[in-house]
């Protein structure tokens, strides 16, 4: 029953969406104005029936309906009622959904922010088109509702993902994703009308501002699961999918940065329109790569050509038409020449920054497709890894930050270099003897990375003590940066880590701490069984904690997972992961001591606050 | 429009579709199964193991120069190794190739249970305790089939099973070269 309410639900979504597409546009370009009335309407009505098939989905995967292929091959009655209300997105067929859904939700968002109608329905038209495409997409190659063949017993979560980090991560990192469409769309609706005023970068901004700070938080809490779940205690692995997220995200931190000088000084018009198509090309991009299975990653679901096929044909068609219009656009693009502007005023600085974030986006984009690239010219198969990447970012990463340490210094328009220098050495000194203090009291030696790398993080959070009443957002998204690098480098650096041969009633030192071994038990779950081992943690003969990491066996899948417990700290986490049981009641463990790790997130989340008070600020202009 | 804003027309839609192709082609004709060894060509690495049957008798590298033949890794425990394996059989009873085996982190009962199961398809069977040849090799999972030319050089590995296809079409190709 739920499959085919499910089914019929889709089709009317299709149809809403065809009549929020195509039927305005021909009618915008007809002269038929009463057609462009359909597009609003529309909207609400794709969302009603997306939302109905969503919700039936959820209903099916809440009481276990295996008759609904795609619940009995990710779910199972003994799954916990958490994760069956979100397994819906633990596969490539359910995500897909929560893509369009979200997609939708942003189109809503739309047309309630944009008060001028011929700009409301043009961009609404262009995000029903998008959703079409998907729709069709999902409907033909992926459709979550198709029933099972014969008697199905489920066949469970894929024990991977059954983590509270994977109950909010996949939605807020899609929130981020899709919403760079709305940019997408309301630049391109633009560029068909030739309107790019100040108007149109407000609202983009907005727009990008908002999914900017989605995909933010997305990408952190990714980074945060992979720590609690891998079990390696890394939290970035440089793997294509987690790289798929950094493009957009680089590209729509310059996005946001050039839309400022456009509202401003009305000018680099040309390059914020690119922009905003480059964001949204490179979420499709991402889409392909993560599903169509080309690069193989740890979140590779499934290897179904068709499904790449398409995907690409849709990437194809989008990009194509995206680059057609706004090459034909580019000769009518006024922008604001900035002739009498100072090689360091504001306006370069914002240029400098978009410029360097792309050179960024490139690079992993290049890493990324790299392996692709050779295997099609038949030079060899390889596999690039974090050492390439973290060798050509760091100093991409250094350039970006001394800018970002002058950038409250550096007035619109005009600045001479003396006036600048007057305004920042003293705090260029502090930070850098700050930073080598820091080091040497931490490690007793002169690494100069962390050196570098310190001075900057202060040298930025120095200068914008500053500008914190006047450019709260921008300082609070600088600072998150900061924070952010600070909690990398230093975990990097004083990170210690032990795999430890350890029998109950034994100890290990690790860092400061020490970790004795107290036994271990037998656990059993709703959907697994396992051995939980018991640490008392001391640090100087002072009790801290107790620590549980367990090993899991999962019944219905048979997969072992390792289960790490984490006591968690501002300046530091202790980190225990259970390996093997070895002869004679002894076990491998790997314990970590963790410096600063936590600064890595909450960097992040300051940069989400930072995106969300630009948004309210914004919110002003439109 | 002049020549010059043509070719800055053009330009960009040159670079996009380039990028298209290339992602076309990786997903039509990319075979991630697949795995060329970078060993071919090379001689077989330097290895000398125990056999099973009897303990006097090594298997070792110069076992497999002087006529070509198949170098099979698997193990008991490998699903796929017993699926394999009345395909070995017939290889041997029907085509006359010597098939080599090396038995890769596996324990001796279990082995000669396996062997007394599916009959034995090796002139020689290396013990592999822990798996050391293996890694020199570059065997990437069990079964994994090499075929070796009798000057002892590495011409092909196949990751998998063999199957009637894989024999007709790739396999049996190669070694027929070597036997005229």
């Amino acid at each position: 029953m739920i499959q085919l309410f499910g089914q019929i639900a889709l089709f009317v979504a299709l149809f809403f969406s065809f009549t929020q597409g195509v039927i305005p546009l021909w009618g915008y370009y007809k002269g038929h104005p009463y057609t462009l009335a359909l597009a609003r309407v529309s909207a609400w009505g794709q969302l009603v029936y997306l939302l109905c098939a969503y919700c039936l989905l959820t209903i099916a995967f809440a009481n276990s309906d295996f008759s609904i292929a795609y619940v009995a091959a990710n779910s199972h009655p003994s799954l916990p009622l958490m994760y069956r209300l979100t397994a819906l997105w633990g596969a490539h067929e359910g995500s897909l959904l929560l893509w369009i859904v979200i997609l939708n939700l942003w189109s809503i968002a739309y047309s309630f922010v944009q008060k001028d109608h011929i700009a409301l329905t043009l961009g609404l038209a262009i995000l029903g088109l998008i959703s079409f495409c998907f729709l069709c997409f999902l409907i033909m190659t992926s459709n979550p509702f198709l029933p099972a063949i014969g008697p199905q017993a489920g066949h469970d979560l894929n024990p991977l993902l059954q983590d509270p980090g994977f109950v909010i991560h996949p939605p807020m990192l899609y929130a981020g994703y899709v919403g760079f469409s709305t940019a997408f769309a309301i630049t391109l609706a633009a560029l068909l009308r030739n309107k790019l005023d100040t108007r149109w970068a407000s609202i983009t901004k907005q727009f990008a501002l908002a999914a900017w700070s989605f995909l933010t938080l997305g990408i952190m809490l990714g980074s945060w699961w992979a720590y609690r779940v891998l079990g390696w205690g890394g939290f970035w692995f440089w793997d294509p999918v987690e790289n798929a997220s950094l493009l957009p995200w680089l590209a729509g931190t310059a996005l946001i940065h050039v839309l400022m000088l456009v509202e401003k000084r009305g000018a680099a018009k040309s390059w914020a329109t690119l922009l905003a198509l480059i964001c949204f090309a490179l979420s499709l991009l991402g889409t392909f790569l993560v599903r169509s299975g080309v690069l193989i990653s740890a979140h590779t679901f499934a290897n179904d050509p068709a499904r790449g096929i398409f995907l690409l044909l849709l990437l194809a068609i989008l990009v194509t038409a995206a680059l057609t219009i706004y090459l034909f656009r580019l000769p009518q693009l006024s922008s604001t020449a900035l002739t009498a502007t100072s090689p360091i005023s504001r306006e370069m600085v914002l240029l400098l920054n978009s410029a360097l974030l792309i050179v960024a986006m490139l690079t992993i984009l290049l890493g990324t497709l790299y392996p692709l690239i050779l295997d099609a010219l038949h030079l060899g198969t390889i596999s690039v890894g974090a050492p390439y990447f973290n060798i050509v970012m760091l100093p991409i990463v250094f350039v970006t930050m001394i800018f970002m340490g002058f950038a409250p210094f550096c007035s619109w328009q005009q600045q001479t270099l003396k006036q600048l220098w007057r305004l920042s050495w003293k705090r260029l000194a502090i930070s850098s003897i700050t930073a080598i203090a820091m080091v040497w009291v931490f490690t007793n030696q002169f690494d100069l990375i962390a050196i570098i790398t310190l001075s900057l993080s202060i040298w930025i959070i120095a200068s914008i003590i500053a500008a914190w009443r006047v450019l709260p957002a921008m300082s609070m998204t600088h600072l998150g940066f900061a924070i952010l690098v600070i909690g990398i480098i230093l975990s990097s650096v004083l990170n210690e880590e032990r795999e430890v041969r350890i029998k109950p009633g034994n100890a290990s030192l690790v860092g400061p701490y020490q970790f004795l071994f107290l036994g271990t038990e037998g656990i059993s779950g709703s959907n697994f069984r396992g051995i939980r081992a018991s640490f008392d943690v001391t640090k100087h003969h002072y009790h801290v904690t107790n620590l549980y990491p367990e090993k899991r066996i999962y019944l219905v899948r048979d997969m072992v997972m390792t289960k790490v417990d984490i006591h968690p700290g501002i300046f530091r986490d202790l980190y225990i992961a259970l390996g093997e049981p070895l002869d004679n009641d002894y076990w491998s463990v790997r314990i970590y001591y963790k410096p600063f790790i936590r600064w890595i997130w909450a960097g992040g989340i300051l940069m989400m606050i930072g995106g969300i008070i630009a948004l309210l600020q914004n919110r002003k202009k439109i | 429009m002049n020549s010059r804003s043509t070719r800055h027309f053009i330009l960009p839609f040159i670079i996009v579709f380039a990028l298209f192709g290339m992602l076309g082609y990786e997903l039509f004709y990319s075979k991630p199964q697949e795995l060329p060894s970078t060993l071919i060509g090379e001689k077989v690495p330097h290895f000398s193991l125990p056999t099973f049957t009897m303990s006097n008798i090594t298997f070792n590298d110069k076992n497999l120069t002087e006529h070509v033949s198949l170098l099979n890794v698997w193990a008991s425990w490998c699903s796929a190794c017993g699926m394999e394996a009345p395909f070995l059989m017939k290889i041997k009873n029907e085509y006359h190739i010597p098939i080599y085996g090396i038995a890769y982190k596996d324990q001796p009962a279990s082995v000669q249970t396996w062997l007394r199961q599916y009959g034995n398809p090796f002139v020689l069977l290396g013990n592999d305790k822990h798996g050391d040849v293996a890694i020199d090799l570059g065997v990437y999972g069990t079964p994994e089939t090499f075929v070796i030319n009798p000057a002892g050089e590495i011409v092909y590995r196949h990751v998998g099973a063999i199957n009637q296809q894989v024999w007709d079409d790739v396999i049996y190709p190669i070694i027929k070269k070597y036997m005229e």
